[in-house]
C-alpha cells in the first residue's frame, strides 16, 4: 500500500516497461583539454547490481557524477528507465529530478540531522509520504539499533554511518542507486558485513545499482554485471565470469585479478582457439579472442589458476624466484623463458628450478595491438 | 538557472551600492577642481599643499610607530603564551584579547583621564601624570594608543602561525645538531616572518585609517593626519568635497596597497598540525599581567571610575560617588537614551541584513569563477578603505542632486554605512560557515531530491549556523562602536552611542559619556549573550 502510494506521488518519473534501468550512450566528458570519459556505452537491466572496476583517476566517480546529473558531459545521452535525463545540447534534468539514490565514499550524512531524519530526507525532499516505519525497518535490516535512530551521525561508527547512507539511498525506492566506492573508507571486517547487507538488501528491494570500486573481490562478490573503466574508456561490460576468463584487454585482465602475460605469435585461429608460438618456439593451443589474426603478435594472459607447477610431467622449465602463503596455498612467482614472470598456485613453496605447464583450455589470448596494450609491446 | 542569475544580480546590486558607488564618486570628485583654488584637479593640488604633506607624514609616522610598538609586544605575548603558557592560559588569552574589543577612541579618552596633573594616575602616584601626559599628546602617544588596541590582533596572527608550525621540524633540527636558537630559526622563524609581515601591514592599515584617536589627541599633539583632514574638509567651513575626496583617494590607495600585500600573507594558515603542549611557567604571567594592566585594566578602570564621579577634579573619594550619569542616560526622555536605542536597533538590523547579503555573496564566491572573484574582491575591499573615506563617498553618492532615494539625511544612511564597513567581516564568517560544508553533502542533497533552494535552506544554513551567528555578533559589535561614519553621516537630531560619547567628551561632559560607554558595552554584551544563547541552543 505504501509502495503504491509512493509511486503515485513520485514527481515526473515515467517508467517504461522492459526499458533498462540505465542506458548510457556515447558519453564524452572533458575537463578543459583533458578527456575524462570517452564514448562510454552501457546498459543496466532493472534490478541488476552492477560493479564498475577501475583505478584511481580512471573516470569511475566522474561517470557516476554524470549519471547523477552533478556534472554535464559534452556528448552522449543518459536514459533512466526509458526517460531521457541527459541528451547533449538539449536535455539536462537536474539531479533532484532524476529519481536516483547515491551512496558516497564517506557516507556524506548531514551532521545537523538525526539518523532517522537523514534517512527520511529523500522522502521529504521529493514530496513523498514520510514513511517512518519503512525507515526504521531499513535501519533494522542494516543492523542499526533503533535507539541510534535519534542520534546524530557523529555518534555512530564509520561502518554504521555508511549503512545509514545506504538506507537513505534506497528509502524512496529510486530507479537506480549509484555507489561511489562506499566500502573503501571502512575496515576489512566492516567491509565484509556491509557487502553482505548490500547484496541481500538490493536483491530484496529489486533496485538496480551501479557500484564503483577498485577491488575486484568486491566487484565479483556483488556484481551480477561487471565493467572495467580505464582512462575514461569502458573496456569491457560483461558478466563477471566472462570478464574474468575472457578479458578484452590486458587492462581488463589486470584490474579484475592477478595476471601475467607472455608475448606470442598467432599461428592459426579456429573455433575460439588459437595455435600460438611461445618465446622458445614451442607451439600450443589456447582459448583466444576472435579478433586474433594469423601471423600477428598476441598476448597470452595467464592467471595463477591457469598454470600448474606441481605436476612432474610439466614440459616447460622455469625458476621459482619467490613464493608466499596465500589463501590456503602458495603463490609462486616463476621466471619463464628467461625474462617473463608468471604466477602459479602450488602446494609447495620451494624456490629454484620448477617445471610448469598451462592447464588444458586455460589462459586467454588477445591481440597484442589492442589500444590498451600496444604501447607495452616491444 | 534563473534563480542563480537573480542571486548574482541581487548581490552585485547590493555590493555596487555599498562599495562601488561611493568609491566611484570619490574618484570622480577627486578629479574635480579644488573648491578653494578653482583651478586644477583637487588630486593634483595636493602635491603643492603643505597641510596635506604634513598630514601624510603624520599618518605614515603614526602608523609606522604603531607597528614598531605593537609587533614586539604581540610577538612576546604570542611566544610566551605558546612556549611558556601561564596557568589558566585560556583566561589569560581572553584578557589579552579584550583591549581589541574596546573602541580605540574610548582607550584614548580613558588615557586622557588617566594622565595629566589631575589624572587618576597622578592621584595615585605623584609626579607620573605630567610626563605621561606629554607622551600621550604626541605622535608616539597616539601610536601607542593604537598599539594597545591592535596588539591583540598581532597576538592572534602570530599565535596562529606558531600553532601552525610543526614541532617535528624543531625536533629534527635539534636531533641533527642545531642549538635552541638555530632550531628556532629553521623551524619557527620561517612561519613567523610572513605572519609578522601580515600583522605589521594590518596594524599599519588600521592605524592609518583611524579617525577617533587622532581626532581626540592630535590637536594637542600638534600633529595632523589624513583622516582628520578629510573630516575637516567636509565639516569645517568652507566645505571642500573635492579636497576631501582627493585626500581620501590617497588614504585609500595607501590602504589598498597595504591590503594587497597583506592578503597573500594572510592565506598562509595551514590548519593545526602536530602540536606539543608546552609545560606552564609561572613567570610568564608577569609580562602578560603588565600588558593586561596597561591595555585593559587601567583604561576600563578609568572609564568606570569617571562614570561614577560627581566631579573629575575631586578624585577617587566616596563623597564624590554618584549614580547620576547612569540615571541620566537611562531616563527615557534623554538624548542619551535615544542614542542607545538608535544604536541597538541599527546594529541589530545591520547584523541581520549584512549577514544575509554576505551569505548570498559567499554562496556565489564559493562556486568560483571570474565573477565570483570580482564579487569577493568587492566584498572584502571595505577592509582596505578607511571609514572616513567611505563616509565621504557616501555623502557624495547618497547626497548627489540626481540621487532621489530617501537615504541621506535619514537614519538609514547609518545602516548603509555600517553594512559597508562590516561587510568583509560578515563575508569572512559566511565563507567560513559555507566552507565547513563538503561538496559531498551538497551532492547528497541534490541527488536525493532537493533543489538548490531547499539544499541551501535545509543543508547549508543549518550547518553554517554557528558561523553565521558568530558573524552577526561581530557585525553587531562593530556597528555599535563605529564612530567616524556615524559622525559624518548622522542626520540632524539623531545620535548613536559612539557620537554621543565623542561629543560629550569634546564638550567636557565626561561623566555622561563614560557612563554611556559602560551601558553600551554591557547592553550589547547582554543582548549578544541572550541572542547567541537562544539561537545556538540546538
Amino acid at each position: 500500500m505504501v509502495a503504491e502510494l509512493q509511486v503515485k506521488n513520485r514527481p515526473a518519473i515515467a517508467a517504461v516497461p522492459n526499458d533498462p534501468a540505465l542506458s548510457v550512450q556515447g558519453l564524452d566528458l572533458r575537463f578543459g583539454a583533458q578527456s575524462v570519459l570517452s564514448n562510454v556505452q552501457m546498459d543496466l537491466k532493472d534490478g541488476c547490481y552492477a560493479c564498475l572496476l577501475g583505478e584511481s583517476g580512471s573516470g569511475k566517480s566522474t561517470l557516476l557524477a554524470a549519471i547523477a546529473g552533478l556534472i554535464k558531459p559534452q556528448a552522449g545521452s543518459i536514459r533512466l528507465r526509458g526517460q531521457n535525463v541527459f541528451i547533449a545540447g538539449s536535455i539536462q534534468i537536474p539531479p533532484e529530478k532524476r529519481g536516483i539514490g547515491m551512496v558516497f565514499q564517506d557516507a556524506a550524512l548531514w551532521p545537523h540531522l538525526r539518523v532517522i531524519d537523514n534517512v527520511l530526507f529523500p522522502l521529504r525532499a521529493q514530496g513523498l509520504p514520510v514513511d517512518r516505519e519503512r525507515a526504521m525497518l531499513l535501519l533494522e535490516k542494516m543492523n542499526i539499533p533503533a535507539t541510534a535512530a535519534k542520534r546524530k551521525p557523529h555518534e555512530l561508527s564509520g561502518g554504521q554511518r555508511q549503512r545509514v547512507a545506504i538506507a537513505r539511498a534506497i528509502i524512496a525506492r529510486p530507479r537506480l542507486v549509484l555507489l561511489d566506492e562506499p566500502l573503501s573508507a571502512v575496515d576489512q571486517g566492516v567491509r565484509e558485513e556491509i557487502r553482505y547487507f548490500l547484496r541481500t538488501l538490493f536483491r530484496e528491494e529489486g533496485i538496480a545499482a551501479l557500484h564503483v570500486t577498485h577491488d575486484p573481490g568486491e566487484a565479483f562478490y556483488l556484481g551480477q554485471h561487471v565493467g572495467v573503466l580505464h582512462d575514461g574508456h569502458l573496456e569491457q561490460w560483461d558478466q563477471p565470469e566472462k570478464l574474468f576468463r575472457f578479458p578484452a584487454s590486458e587492462n581488463v585482465a589486470r584490474l579484475s585479478g592477478s595476471v601475467r602475460s607472455l608475448p606470442v605469435k598467432i599461428i592459426q585461429y579456429q573455433g575460439g582457439k588459437a595455435e600460438v608460438a611461445l618465446a622458445n618456439g614451442q607451439k600450443i593451443w589456447v582459448p583466444g579472442a576472435d579478433t586474433l589474426r594469423e601471423g600477428k603478435p598476441g598476448l597470452l594472459l595467464l592467471r595463477p589458476g591457469d598454470i600448474d607447477c606441481d605436476s612432474p610431467e610439466a614440459t616447460f622449465a622455469g625458476e621459482a624466484m619467490h613464493s608466499h602463503w596465500s589463501d590456503g596455498r602458495y603463490l609462486v612467482h616463476l621466471q619463464a623463458f628467461g625474462q617473463h614472470e608468471l604466477l602459479s598456485y602450488s602446494q609447495q613453496s620451494h624456490l629454484g628450478p620448477r617445471h610448469w605447464q598451462i592447464y588444458p583450455n586455460h589462459g586467454w589470448c588477445i591481440p597484442a595491438e589492442t589500444t590498451a596494450t600496444q604501447e607495452k609491446i616491444p | 538557472m534563473m534563480g542563480r542569475s537573480l542571486n548574482r544580480l541581487l548581490v552585485f546590486g547590493i555590493l555596487g551600492l555599498l562599495v562601488l558607488a561611493p568609491l566611484a564618486t570619490i574618484v570622480f570628485e577627486a578629479l574635480q577642481p579644488d573648491a578653494s583654488h578653482h583651478h586644477g584637479m583637487a588630486l593634483l593640488q595636493l602635491g603643492v599643499d603643505q597641510h596635506f604633506i604634513h598630514a601624510l607624514l603624520g599618518t605614515a609616522g603614526m602608523a609606522a610607530l604603531a607597528v614598531v610598538f605593537a609587533l614586539p609586544i604581540g610577538l612576546i605575548l604570542a611566544l610566551l603564551m605558546f612556549y611558556a603558557p601561564p596557568k589558566f592560559s585560556l583566561l589569560w588569552e581572553g584578557l589579552i584579547l579584550i583591549p581589541f574589543l574596546i573602541p580605540p577612541y574610548l582607550t584614548a579618552e580613558a588615557w586622557t583621564l588617566l594622565v595629566g596633573p589631575v589624572g587618576l594616575i597622578e592621584q595615585l602616584i605623584h609626579g607620573l601624570g605630567t610626563p605621561l601626559e606629554n607622551f600621550l599628546y604626541s605622535l608616539a602617544g597616539m601610536a601607542a594608543v593604537m598599539a594597545l588596541h591592535l596588539t591583540p590582533l598581532v597576538y592572534i596572527i602570530l599565535r596562529a602561525a606558531l600553532q601552525n608550525g610543526d614541532f617535528r621540524l624543531i625536533q629534527a633540527a635539534r636531533v641533527h645538531g642545531a642549538g635552541l636558537w638555530r632550531a628556532f630559526r629553521v623551524g619557527v622563524l620561517p612561519l613567523v616572518l610572513p605572519a609578522l609581515a601580515a600583522a605589521g601591514l594590518l596594524v599599519f592599515l588600521d592605524t592609518s585609517a583611524e579617525f577617533g584617536v587622532p581626532a581626540l589627541l592630535s590637536g594637542y599633539a600638534g600633529v595632523t593626519v589624513l583622516s582628520t583632514s578629510i573630516e575637516a574638509a567636509t565639516n569645517v567651513w568652507p566645505v571642500n568635497l573635492p579636497r576631501a575626496s582627493a585626500i581620501g583617494l590617497v588614504l585609500c590607495t595607501l590602504g589598498i596597497v597595504a591590503w594587497f600585500f597583506y592578503r597573500p600573507l594572510a592565506n598562509e594558515n595551514r590548519g593545526q598540525i602536530h602540536q606539543l603542549r608546552y609545560p606552564s611557567r609561572w613567570w610568564s604571567m608577569l609580562p602578560l599581567a603588565a600588558f593586561v594592566l596597561i591595555a585593559m585594566l587601567l583604561p576600563i578602570g578609568a572609564v568606570l571610575a569617571v562614570s561614577f564621579e560627581k566631579a573629575l577634579t575631586v578624585g577617587l573619594k566616596f563623597s564624590n560617588f554618584t549614580w547620576h550619569h547612569y540615571h541620566h542616560i537611562l531616563s527615557h526622555q534623554s538624548t542619551a537614551f535615544g542614542a542607545l536605542e538608535t544604536s541597538l536597533e541599527l546594529a541589530a538590523l545591520v547584523a541581520f541584513g549584512t549577514m544575509v547579503a554576505a551569505l548570498l555573496t559567499a554562496n556565489i564566491v564559493r562556486r568560483g569563477g571570474r565573477f565570483a572573484a570580482f564579487l569577493d574582491l568587492l566584498a572584502t575591499l571595505p577592509m582596505a578603505i578607511p571609514g572616513v573615506v567611505l563616509a565621504v563617498g557616501m555623502i557624495l553618492f547618497w547626497n548627489a542632486p540626481w540621487n532621489h532615494l530617501p537615504v541621506f539625511g535619514t537614519t538609514a544612511i547609518l545602516g548603509v554605512a555600517y553594512a559597508t564597513t562590516t561587510f568583509p567581516f560578515a563575508m569572512r564568517y559566511a565563507r567560513a560557515g559555507l566552507a565547513q560544508i563538503p561538496p559531498l553533502l551538497d551532492n547528497a542533497s541534490r541527488v536525493h531530491g532537493s533543489g538548490p533552494l531547499r539544499t541551501f535552506l535545509k543543508v547549508h544554513i543549518p550547518i553554517a549556523w554557528p558561523m553565521l551567528i558568530g558573524g552577526a555578533t561581530v557585525v553587531f559589535a562593530l556597528s555599535m562602536r563605529e564612530l567616524v561614519a556615524s559622525l559624518m553621516l548622522q542626520p540632524a537630531g539623531v545620535q548613536v552611542i559612539s557620537t554621543y560619547i565623542y561629543a560629550n567628551f569634546r564638550q567636557g561632559v565626561i561623566g555622561d559619556g563614560m557612563a554611556m560607554s559602560v551601558i553600551g558595552v554591557l547592553s550589547s554584551a547582554l543582548i549578544l549573550g541572550v541572542a547567541r544563547g537562544l539561537l545556538l541552543r540546538r
